[in-house]
This record gives structure tokens, sequence and C-alpha cells, in this order.
């Protein structure tokens, strides 16, 4: 997918762990886990307020458009 | 109601087994006539399908009595093919879960063994009933060459891709955080 999520590079510049923030934003483990490895296929606007909000953040930083690579 | 559903699925799955071994032993059967009736012709009388004149045929011409044994010992095979699919099909149902793909491409392989008994079938009463005919005289007696099949097939696999296309908005709302 073309989006790509920079949240572990965001929570390394935090120096927040993935436990620490699941308990801020309130989702659970396995959801931010899917949300980091990319494998979300969708995230909610109150998911990215809260992160953005826990993280001081700007929803830029967590999310990038990769120009996908031509076949 | 809960209950209800499990019990029909379980006598389901006990029917489409009994389907499967009914048109397993057919099939068993027809081979062996057919491999029987090489060494001794009397055994082309012991086919299911007595009324097609299968022994007038064996007498006529062996390639002939091949091509429509080998036709029908085909449709016997996509039939007892469907039965097993739909039975693997029940055992793997799991009512908590029901939609997986793995559901979907069965019943799209369900999909394609019909239309696959339909096309065998259409051969059978169609092409080869012409050349028996034009060649030998021997006329067989009219039957359905199985355009339910074609139907059954349209609908389980327009049934299938409105499966799938759940199974993605499943898995769609599953990875939404």
């Amino acid at each position: 997918m073309p989006i790509i999520v920079n949240l572990d590079v965001m929570m390394a510049r935090r120096k927040m762990s993935l436990n620490e923030l699941s308990e801020k934003v309130g989702l659970t483990l396995s959801n931010l886990s899917i949300l980091k490895t990319g494998k979300a296929k969708a995230i909610r606007f109150s998911t990215l307020e809260a992160i953005c909000k826990t993280l001081d953040c700007q929803p830029a930083d967590i999310l990038e458009y990769v120009e996908p690579l031509k076949k | 109601m809960k209950t209800q559903t499990k019990t029909i699925l379980v006598a389901s799955k006990v029917l489409a087994f009994v389907g499967f071994i009914w048109y397993s032993i057919q099939w068993g059967s027809q081979l062996l006539n057919f491999v029987a009736s090489f060494i001794s012709p009397e055994w082309a009388k012991h086919t299911y399908q007595i009324d097609l004149n299968i022994f007038r045929i064996r007498e006529y011409s062996i390639a002939f009595y091949a091509y429509a044994m080998c036709l029908i010992i085909g449709v016997f095979t996509l039939k007892a093919s469907i039965w097993y699919v739909v039975w693997e099909l029940l055992s793997k149902l799991k009512l908590q879960t029901p939609f997986s793909m793995e559901v979907e491409k069965k019943l799209e392989r369900i999909a394609y063994l019909m239309l696959g008994v339909w096309i065998v079938s259409n051969i059978f009463w169609k092409i080869y009933t012409y050349y028996l005919t034009k060649e030998t005289g021997i006329q067989l007696p009219a039957k359905e060459s199985g355009d339910e099949y074609l139907f059954l097939a349209g609908i389980i696999y327009i049934i299938s891709q409105i499966f799938k296309r759940g199974i993605e908005i499943q898995e769609e709302n599953d990875l939404t955080v």
C-alpha cells in the first residue's frame, strides 16, 4: 500500500513504548501492532486524534504517501 | 433458532456424505463394468443406464462405446466430486465464524464442478448422440441434457462472489483501528 505508517518513528522520537502508548491512547496492543506493522486497512479519525494528542504531533508525522513502484 | 440451524447443518452434512458415497458406488460400478466389458461384452448389459442401449453400442463399435462410457464416468466423477466438496464445506463451516475464504473457495469450486457436469452432459446428449445416430443409426432415448446444472452453477457462483465481497468487508472492518 502506498500509505506508510511511521508510528514507530514517532514513538522512538518521543521515547514511548507500545505499552505506554496503548494505555494513553486507549487502544489494544494488538490493534496498535496492526497499525504499526502497516497491516491496517483503515484508521478512524478518533484513533488518529488520540495518537496525535498523545505523541504531540501532526497526522502527517504518522502517515506518509509513497509513490508505488511501477512493475 | 440457533439449535435448529445447527441441526439442519448436521443433517445436510450427513446427506452430503450419503450423496458422495452413492455417486462413488455408481462411479465404481460404471468403471468396473467398463473395464470388464473389454474382456466380456456381456458386462455392458450391467451398466446403470441400461435404457441407453449401451450394449448395442458396444456390439457395434468399441470406439463409440468407449466414448460413451468415458463421458458417463466423467459425469459420475463430477457428481461425486460435487457431493464431496459439499461435505467438505459443511465439515469446515463454523457457525461462530462462517465467513471465511476457505468456504468461499469451496462454493466457487462447486459452481465450476456443476458447470463441468453441464458441459460433459451436453457433449454426450448433443454432440455424441448426433454422431452416434449419424454413423451407426442407433438412437438413444431423449433425455434432459442437465441444463439445471448450468442454472445452479450460475446461482452458486453469484452467491460465492457475494460471499467473497462480504469476507473482504469483514476483513476491512477487522483491520480498522
